[in-house]
């Protein structure tokens, strides 16, 4: 052994090294799961934005936000050139040449246009539901946390409506579509055939007959879905407020309406918003509810016009389209090149609306934790 | 309890203190609103309002569950109506009958299989001139009518000669004109491996070709000498195949005469079914439009329809109609065993090895299949035997049938049969393929991410992965059905991966497509569960290992991990019930095809379709009536789908529960 050595240099060893490609392992799992989320977000990304933009001014592809899904007109003519048009546009080129030679004429269903009605469709949904979820769940959670004990029954309850958060979307589907669309109950002039039972009122009846695949069937639906993850969110912000605050408030003589307006709901509030985009993130991103509730293949027009012609029943009782299930529809197209650009940036335009709301709800949480520390 | 809140739902966590609820004694006097002798204050308002939500709120999750009660266990005793029905009419043993029966099709279809690939391999020349001539023929008739005519009218002579000579030469240019390609293209439907067609082959369908025109129209007997000499040299393979064939008509016939006695029986007691059904309803209106005093008109309507209905109902003695099937069934036993017999001795002619090793593979596939056939058939004898038709079906017996039923077969004109275990095999072995992938990669990186990383990079990696939760299904299950699913194909078929069980995948959608993808659904949620619980371990079991020397990897693997373990299990278990859960990608993906999947292929199950519980609900509800059986058969199905996740749910809490107490 030589003077210059350093005796207590790290030996290398086996169990060394084995530590360091243990660690290796657990890191490349990490980063491999990262990975392919970026791999497959990067695909739809890549594939999906040539549909936002198109080659000449204004650059973005305006008609694809505000136009419906249309059919796509494919032929050929006698040269063998191949042509297509959007439903709309063809009839009026067909005027325009009626000379025109059009070989092997096929239509492409959903292939042209835009994703305009069901995007409305899936905000009018997500709008209904957090409304109905957000007035239920807000107040069940102030009543838990604030006026009720914390009893044997009480804690049951909690727990039960914990387990429900858990519940797979399908069954909440089934569950709105069995009571929603074929039980819940109906004012009309004509009592159908499958009412379960129906009282009259007056001139026409109160029939349990049930809204149909409907807007509001489907809005229902998803309340319920999210009502647990709501209602435990919200408690939880609630009962991070100190109770002190209560305490000074009821000092103050104030009643305990007043203590919960003033001195709890401002300190929750940004736990009650975390929970509502929380909320919205997992209603947008659900496609079983809204596929078995509200959604129909054949619905073409824009739900507005229900509510201008016929009025505000029947706004709510048509059925609507929506982003995800116009996903799952288009996925069912056959495959054919033309079809491909409504496919992906379908799937692009949807991603980035979970995703933007998904980012919101984090950013947003990370802000409560840091911030609200008392 | 808290801490599992929290991760769950990804709720934000605030170090909390107990808030007192109850309200320091109000020294203002309360005075509110009087009415009726209660006293009403604002508060009281308030507070009722929220209680009234509260209870809406946990009336409706609560309504969900006596609703899905209620839909799905209406269920067994209608689907014992159904069964006894089937009893009674027979059509369950006619039932059985076709379970033998399905099995010597499959086997009949392979040996089919084998012999026309082995025809292929043999004759192939003389096949494709065959099918060429048909095509020439269909050429001639096209374009050399007036010809043929003209050359028939002629006298015999030199002039007859001659034209018989440029009728060949015609026609041989006129075949000639038609590219390779385009015959290629033509025949592939009769001969889809045919990849040339020889020189030879082309010049004997002319010929053939030619002497039909000659021969006016006429096809030539050269072509059926051709199929005979081929039939012929096939020799010991074609007697065998015939002998087959012979072999399994006395079991189709009697498949055939069971159906035609029971179908009938069938479709009356159904009918009748409805009727009485009906007849029920009409005596109760009528009971209550006496008691409310009805117009006379609406009671002889009513008393109308009430006779008419009572008119329909058809009566039938099902004793009578029965013995029928009974005197039917009693060849059943010489059938079956002089068709196992049969089947024997045509396997036995069949020589163990051909030239063709496709052929080979396909033969001992029928083989294997005969051995099958012998066994079903023999359990069959029993159960037939056994068979009564008044023999009660009771509800533990419905019930069983669904539970254990190997078969889910709806919208069939026969008779739709329930039976969960296809659909649920197809949730477990979706499920548990994909944690197998999901497990692994969760639960390093979550030792990784808190064991290992920088703080900053797992202040980085944790919102990564959270942000994959948000991730829609229909979104991962359009990536499946476009991207993943052509690419795992080819993969598949890559010599590189053959190894790998299952590989080459010949379903373009299978389980393992929806399990890799349900995996990456799977993982974010096993990963935020269980770091957390690796969280929880106490910072002093990892000091003290790490004063003893032993480095980190060591500290991670033999004192967090076991301290954790059962935080860990749960987060596995809440990444199952997320998966079982799962709809949009496993109908998209999974190939939704309603039969238990082969084990017997071992670890190759994975290439199969399957069908799943979420999938069924979610592809059948477009078309069952309401209230019908299949309505509440669907429902059933989320009855059980319910309890599972509800059973994973509490038992993860009581885990999570117990650990951060």
């Amino acid at each position: 052994m030589t003077a210059s050595e350093n005796p207590f240099k790290a030996k290398r060893s086996w169990t060394q090294f084995r530590g360091k490609l243990g660690v290796g392992t657990f890191g490349a799992a990490t980063y491999f799961i990262l990975f392919c989320a970026v791999l497959i977000f990067g695909q739809i990304a890549y594939k999906g934005l040539p549909t936002f933009f198109k080659s000449e001014a204004p650059y973005v592809n305006t008609e694809f936000f505000t136009s419906n899904p249309e059919i796509l007109r494919v032929w050929h003519d006698a040269e063998g050139n191949k042509f297509s048009m959007p439903d709309k546009d063809f009839d009026i080129w067909r005027e325009k040449n009626p000379d025109a030679v059009i070989l092997d004429p096929h239509a492409l269903n959903y292939s042209a246009g835009g994703i305009a009605g069901p995007l409305v469709g899936t905000a009018l949904l997500v709008f209904f539901c957090m409304i109905i979820a957000l007035s239920i769940g807000i107040s069940a959670a102030i009543y838990l946390s604030e006026y009720c004990g914390k009893g044997r029954i009480m804690s049951l309850i909690r727990l039960s409506i914990l387990n429900l958060a858990g519940v797979p979307s399908i069954v909440f589907a089934l569950f709105g579509w069995g009571i929603f669309c074929h039980a819940a109950p109906v004012i009309v002039d004509h009592v159908d055939e499958r009412s379960l039972f129906a009282f009259s009122i007056g001139s026409s009846y109160l029939s349990f007959q049930g809204w149909g695949t409907s807007l509001l069937a489907g809005s229902c639906t998803l309340a319920i879905m999210v009502l647990p993850v709501i209602i435990t969110a919200c408690e939880e912000s609630l009962r991070a407020v100190p109770g002190g605050f209560r305490e000074a408030s009821f000092a103050l003589g104030s009643s305990q309406w007043q203590t919960i307006r003033k001195a709890v709901l401002p300190y929750a509030l940004p736990g009650i918003l975390t929970a509502t985009v929380l909320g919205i993130t997992r209603v947008a991103g659900e496609t079983a509810p809204i596929m078995l509730t509200a959604t129909s293949t054949d619905k073409t027009d824009m739900p507005m016009q229900a509510l201008q012609n016929e009025g505000v029943w029947a706004f709510f009782t048509q059925s609507v389209q929506a982003l995800p299930f116009h996903i799952y529809t288009l996925a069912k197209l056959p495959d054919d090149p033309l079809s491909k650009p409504m496919q992906n940036g379908a799937t692009f335009a949807f991603l980035l609306l979970v995703m933007g709301f998904a980012f919101i709800s984090i950013v947003l949480r990370n802000r409560v934790r840091k911030k609200l520390k008392w | 309890m808290l801490r599992f809140r929290l991760l769950y739902l990804q709720i934000p966590a605030v170090p909390a203190d107990k808030p007192t609820n109850k309200p320091a004694p109000s020294f203002k006097g309360k005075r509110g609103l009087r009415l009726m002798g209660l006293n009403i204050t604002t508060d009281g308002v308030v507070k009722g309002f929220f209680g009234g939500n509260a209870y809406l709120a946990i009336l409706a999750l609560l309504f969900i569950c006596v609703f899905l009660l209620k839909s799905g266990l209406g269920f067994v005793p209608g689907y014992r109506v159904e069964l006894s029905e089937a009893r009674v009419s027979g059509i369950e043993l006619t039932n059985r009958v076709r379970y033998e029966l399905t099995g010597y099709k499959a086997l009949l279809a392979r040996v089919n299989q084998a012999f026309i690939a082995e025809k292929r391999h043999l004759f192939s020349d003389e096949e494709s001139a065959i099918y060429l001539y048909e095509e020439f023929e269909a050429l001639i008739d096209d374009e050399f009518e007036e010809d043929i005519e003209q050359y028939v009218d002629l006298d015999d002579g030199a002039e007859k000669e001659a034209a018989s000579v440029k009728l060949r030469a015609d026609i041989a240019t006129a075949c000639s004109t038609i590219s390779e390609k385009q015959l290629l293209l033509s025949l592939a439907r009769r001969l889809p491996d045919l990849k040339k067609i020889s020189p030879e082959a082309r010049q004997q369908a002319l010929t053939l070709a030619q002497e039909y025109a000659l021969n006016d129209a006429e096809t030539p007997d050269a072509v059926a000498a051709i199929s005979t000499r081929i039939s012929q040299e096939m020799g010991t393979f074609n007697t065998a195949i015939q002998r087959i064939k012979s072999a399994g008509k006395p079991l189709s016939q009697l498949e055939a005469t069971l159906t035609r006695q029971t179908e009938e029986t069938d479709r009356i007691l159904k009918l009748n079914r409805q009727t009485s059904g009906s007849i029920l309803a009409l005596e109760e209106g009528l009971k209550k439009a006496h008691k409310r005093d009805e117009p006379s008109e609406t009671i002889t309507a009513i008393e109308d329809r009430l006779k008419k209905s009572r008119g329909s109902f058809i009566e039938i003695d099902t004793e009578a109609l029965i013995q029928p099937v009974y005197q039917a069934i009693q060849n059943h036993d010489l059938i079956v065993d002089t068709l196992v017999s049969e089947l024997a001795a045509a396997f036995d002619t069949l020589p163990s090895e051909f030239e063709n090793k496709q052929v080979t593979a396909t033969i001992n596939e029928a083989r294997q299949l005969n051995g099958e056939l012998a066994v079903i058939i023999a359990k069959q004898k029993e159960n037939i035997n056994a068979w009564r038709h008044d023999k009660d079906v009771n509800l533990s017996n419905a019930l069983t049938a669904f539970f254990f039923g190997s078969e889910w077969q709806t919208g069939s004109p026969w008779q739709n049969v329930y039976g969960l275990m296809p659909l649920f095999t197809g949730s477990l072995l979706v499920a548990s393929v994909s944690l197998l992938f999901a497990v692994p990669l969760a639960i390093g990186a979550a030792l990784y991410v808190n064991q290992f990383a920088h703080k900053r990079e797992a202040a980085l990696i944790k919102p990564g992965i959270e942000f994959i939760q948000a991730i829609p299904s229909v979104v991962l299950g359009l990536f499946g059905v476009l991207v993943l699913a052509g690419l795992l194909k080819e993969w598949s078929h890559s010599p590189l991966l053959s190894w790998i069980p299952g590989f080459p995948i010949t379903e373009r959608l299978n389980v393992l497509l929806a399990a890799l993808l349900l995996a990456f659904m799977a993982a974010p949620t096993i990963f935020t569960l269980a770091e957390d619980a690796l969280n929880n371990v106490p910072k002093a079991f990892t000091e003290a290992s790490l004063a003893m020397g032993a480095t980190k990897l060591q500290t991670a693997i033999k004192v967090v991990l076991p301290a954790s373990i059962s935080g860990i299990i749960a987060a596995i278990m809440l990444g199952f019930g997320r998966v079982v859960g799962e709809t949009m990608v496993v109908l998209m993906v999974a190939g939704n095809k309603a039969k238990i999947p082969e084990f017997s292929e071992g670890l190759g199950v994975v290439g199969q379709p399957v069908h799943t519980m979420t999938s069924i609900i979610a592809q059948e509800y477009g078309e069952v009536t309401e209230g019908s059986l299949h309505w509440q058969a669907l429902f059933m199905v989320g009855l059980v789908l319910f309890t599972i996740s509800l059973v994973i749910n509490s038992t993860c809490q009581r885990v999570l529960n117990r650990k951060t107490r």
